[in-house]
């Protein structure tokens, strides 16, 4: 499925009262136990969490933003897992499975926006992180966060439609609206875009990020990999060849030398000790 | 003599073992949690810094000494080479074996085998380790078959060396500059001073500069521990070659920085940029400009050094570009723990032991006072005896071993030993008082919200007012880790956020002192809330009648219902109620935005509040 036609996520922070009713719905689908208002920070029990970020001109001016997995339409975290237990579904929705993972943690190392989270205290851990409800979605559903949003900050759709929305937001109060969609473009494009009131980094979009999806970065390298397997190993075979190649030549002079002496020696005692030189 | 420095060094590695094993157990019972400082910002510590990355480096000897001895035909380096290849090989398996502590989960670990992920580079690096390994040991394994029955196995090996350490270069040069190109997709995490696009590159140098040092090293420390002739005169000449590298490294390094213009960061006198002059000093220009000035022309102890600095360097490198210089970057400062770091020398300790061990028991370096080549057949069973530990050895080694294990015990965390234990929080200073109002009734003095504060608990009331079967109430509904259910368990009215009371305000309009007896009426009784005035006395004005909210009962409630609270239980309630009955999924008229249509209508302070506290 085209990216324009998978299943994302819109988070308007000029929209967002801070109320909770997204961590809270979103608790109560994944069955975590806990208080939906002490959530400070995405864990292994709260996929999402509300965050405040103040407007850079004036650090009254406060908004609450939600922070969760972006399911990049290139996913770092896939592209990295030596083992295929994270996969970007045709939905949209970037989805994990704990029977293949063996643990490496590289997905949470790579991920740009530091998402996934891990279960250290148990002795068989997993990658905890938002799917983007995807039963619900494969059902037609809208995700629990956006059913529990009456302000239309967190709406569900295909991403085209959603940056249709987004677009059609800036365009109706652009006084309102900083005019960047976050996440249309950066590292390739997520599944979750932001609308802000001002340009944001705390929302994990950092500019030194640019537009290129991550596993690009790696691409590039991996590409090079069966050429620089067969460059080293011809070059080793040639070194071996030369070298080889050398000593018998070396050898082959040296006994040529000891040969002509021989012979000029046999020259000189007469032409009967001849045949002893080729020995 | 000899005997007695070798049994010190393997005591000292045993008694880590026995550290690490007891380490070990805990990580693999009670999760990596328990004995790392790992977080979900640093999910990877030194395990994977220095175990795998350095550890990887670190057993490059192998395939230099092989690309030395076997395609640039040097000879005279083939009496360096078992030692290195064995090195190689113990180095391999001591990153496997540290891998297995790092992985969540590692009885996955077979799965790359099977299931390719060929856009990865862990899986390209670990499919490079696994077969590098077999490489590797078949490149060692006619050592310990030499002379055995199984000779021939050995002498068909040999047959096969060549192709064998060619491809062990090919697979070294792969995944030796792969583990630099891990690092490529966390442009974020790893300090510009390190963050390189050929990143693949320079630890592919660095580990063939390491390689050589390693030999050096490994070959000095064998002479020193089993007082054998030195090699000192080969090492000398694989200075110049480790020279070469070194600057070549060091070289690149620094084009590689100008070119992508930061070389400014590194003299701005952070301490990344410090820790990147002490790294590069270490790693690279000192031992350089040690053999250029003919330091180590006279062998010894210079090469000890040049080559120590060069191994310490170069960890440091592999330390500093899987963690160490993104650490302000991450947020969350990481240190190692002691466990950590114990179960790190463990492996080493480990590999080190199988490294003597084999050098004791075959022919991994030459013996004295023959041509290098070795000849087929064994002085093996000579040299057996000549270094078969005495069984003094092994006691001392077991008594050791024992030891730290028990050490090891004894300092771990309890919840690395018994599992991950809830904290109990037992109702404290329960403590039994009589009532002053002379009415005999015995009062408990407890906190029974564990919050510091001691309340006038009427027991007897209390199961009164239950029942005999109420016990359970409070004595069993307990949580897990209390010992007894809480005051607010039951009691949730008198803790909720809103309370508008405010004693000091009370104080003052009330005059002072003066005014105590208002609220506090009954002098006998201790001055607490819970036997003063209700607020209704005073404010009955306050409360609405007649709808939803209950007016608070006249004796019991001290808290007025804020604003939002009568609102939300007037209409969220009824609407709640209402939409369930009609089969609405979700209940509508019970959402924020169905009476707050404009979000902006709540103060962001609010929110603030919210989410904060």
């Amino acid at each position: 499925m085209e990216a324009a036609q998978q299943r994302a996520i819109l988070f308007d922070l000029t929209r967002c009262s801070g109320c909770g009713k997204c961590v809270e719905a979103c608790m109560q689908k994944q069955g975590f136990e806990g208080d939906p208002s002490k959530v400070k920070d995405m864990s292994a029990t709260a996929y999402c969490s509300l965050n405040t970020v103040s407007n850079p001109e004036d650090s009254d001016d406060e908004y609450t933003y939600r922070d969760l997995c972006r399911h990049c339409v290139e996913p770092s975290c896939v592209s990295v897992c030596p083992v295929g237990a994270l996969d970007k579904t045709e939905l949209g929705p970037v989805v994990y499975d704990a029977d293949k993972c063996m643990g490496c943690r590289y997905c949470m190392t790579a991920c740009p926006f530091n998402v996934p989270r891990y279960e250290w205290d148990s002795p068989v851990p997993t990658v905890r992180k938002c799917d983007m409800c995807f039963d619900l979605q494969s059902k037609g559903e809208d995700t629990a966060c956006a059913t529990a949003c009456s302000y239309g900050a967190t709406i569900c759709g295909t991403r085209e439609e959603l940056l249709e929305e987004a677009r059609s937001r800036i365009e109706e109060d652009p006084d309102d609206y900083y005019p960047h969609i976050y996440g249309e473009h950066e590292v390739g494009g997520t599944s979750v875009l932001f609308l802000s009131p001002f340009p944001v980094e705390e929302l994990g979009f950092d500019p030194k990020l640019g537009t290129d999806p991550m596993p690009v970065y790696t691409w590039r390298v991996l590409e090079k990999i069966p050429g620089v397997a067969i460059t080293a190993g011809a070059t080793m075979c040639a070194l071996w060849w030369l070298t080889n190649r050398r000593n018998a030549v070396r050898d082959h002079e040296a006994r040529e030398k000891i040969q002509a002496k021989a012979a000029k020696a046999a020259k000189k005692n007469g032409s009967n000790h001849e045949e002893n030189g080729h020995g | 003599m000899r005997n007695r420095r070798v049994r010190k060094v393997k005591g000292v590695l045993w008694f880590v073992l026995g550290v690490t094993f007891v380490v070990a157990c805990a990580r693999f019972f009670s999760g990596l949690g328990t004995v790392t400082d790992l977080t979900d910002r640093t999910p990877w510590g030194l395990w994977i810094g220095f175990d795998v990355m350095a550890g990887v480096a670190l057993a490059a000897g192998g395939f230099v000494l092989a690309a030395l001895v076997y395609c640039f035909r040097q000879e005279k380096f083939r009496p360096l080479l078992r030692p290195a290849i064995l090195t190689a090989f113990l180095g391999y398996v001591a990153v496997a074996v540290g891998l297995l502590f790092d992985l969540g989960r590692p009885w996955n670990i077979w799965r790359p085998m099977f299931f390719w992920q060929h856009h990865s580079v862990l899986f390209e690096v670990a499919w490079c380790v696994m077969l590098y390994t077999t490489v590797l040991a078949l490149e060692f394994l006619p050592v310990p078959l030499e002379g055995s029955r199984f000779h021939g196995v050995a002498r068909f090996l040999k047959r096969f060396s060549l192709p064998l350490v060619i491809l062990g270069i090919m697979l070294s040069t792969l995944h030796q500059s792969s583990l630099g190109s891990l690092f490529l997709i966390t442009p974020g995490r790893v300090h510009p001073l390190w963050y390189s696009p050929i990143l693949p590159l320079l630890f592919f140098v660095s580990a063939v500069g390491l390689g050589l040092a390693m030999v050096t090293f490994e070959s000095r420390a064998t002479s020193w521990l089993y007082g054998k002739k030195s090699e000192d005169p080969l090492l000398i000449s694989l200075m110049r070659p480790l020279a070469v590298v070194l600057l070549l490294y060091a070289g690149i390094r620094f084009v590689d920085l100008a070119a992508r213009g930061v070389l400014p960061l590194a003299f701005e006198w952070t301490w990344e940029s410090t820790l990147f002059w002490f790294e590069m000093v270490v790693s690279a220009l000192l031992p350089a400009a040690l053999i250029l000035s003919g330091a180590a022309k006279k062998g010894g102890r210079a090469l000890s050094w040049i080559a120590g600095l060069v191994v310490v360097g170069f960890v440091l490198h592999r330390i500093d570009t899987a963690g160490i210089s993104g650490i302000t970057r991450a947020g969350v400062r990481y240190f190692p723990s002691w466990e950590e770091i114990v179960t790190s020398m463990g492996v080493v300790s480990a590999a080190i032991l199988a490294f003597l061990f084999f050098v004791e028991r075959y022919r991994v370096y030459p013996p004295e006072e023959e041509p290098a080549e070795p000849a087929p057949l064994p002085p093996v069973r000579v040299r057996y005896r000549q270094f078969t530990a005495p069984l003094a050895t092994a006691r001392s080694s077991s008594l050791l071993f024992v030891i730290g294990a028990a050490l090891a015990f004894a300092l771990l965390p309890s919840g690395a030993v018994f599992g991950a234990r809830l904290v109990e929080t037992p109702v404290r200073g329960s403590r039994r008082v009589l009532a002053r109002d002379g009415s005999g009734q015995e009062l408990l003095l407890v906190d029974g919200n564990r919050a510091n504060e001691l309340t006038l608990f009427p027991h007897d009331e209390h199961v009164k007012r239950l029942g005999e079967k109420a016990c359970a109430i409070c004595h069993h509904m307990n949580r897990p880790g209390d010992r007894e259910t809480s005051c607010y368990e039951c009691h949730r009215d008198e803790y909720v956020a809103t309370d508008l009371f405010r004693h000091e305000d009370h104080v003052r309009a009330l005059g002072g002192n003066a005014g105590c007896a208002k609220c506090h009426a009954d002098p006998s009784l201790a001055k607490s809330r819970g036997n003063a005035t209700s607020c209704l006395e005073c404010h009955e004005d306050m409360v609405a009648g007649g709808d939803l909210v209950p007016k608070p009962a006249a004796d019991s409630a001290f808290f007025a219902p804020s604003y939002m609270q009568a609102m939300h239980g007037t209409c969220m309630a009824c609407h709640e109620a209402e939409d369930e009955k009609n089969g609405e999924a979700v209940p509508k008229l019970a959402l924020c935005g169905t009476c707050h249509p404009d979000p902006r209508d709540f103060e962001p302070t609010a929110a603030r509040g919210r989410t904060q506290e």
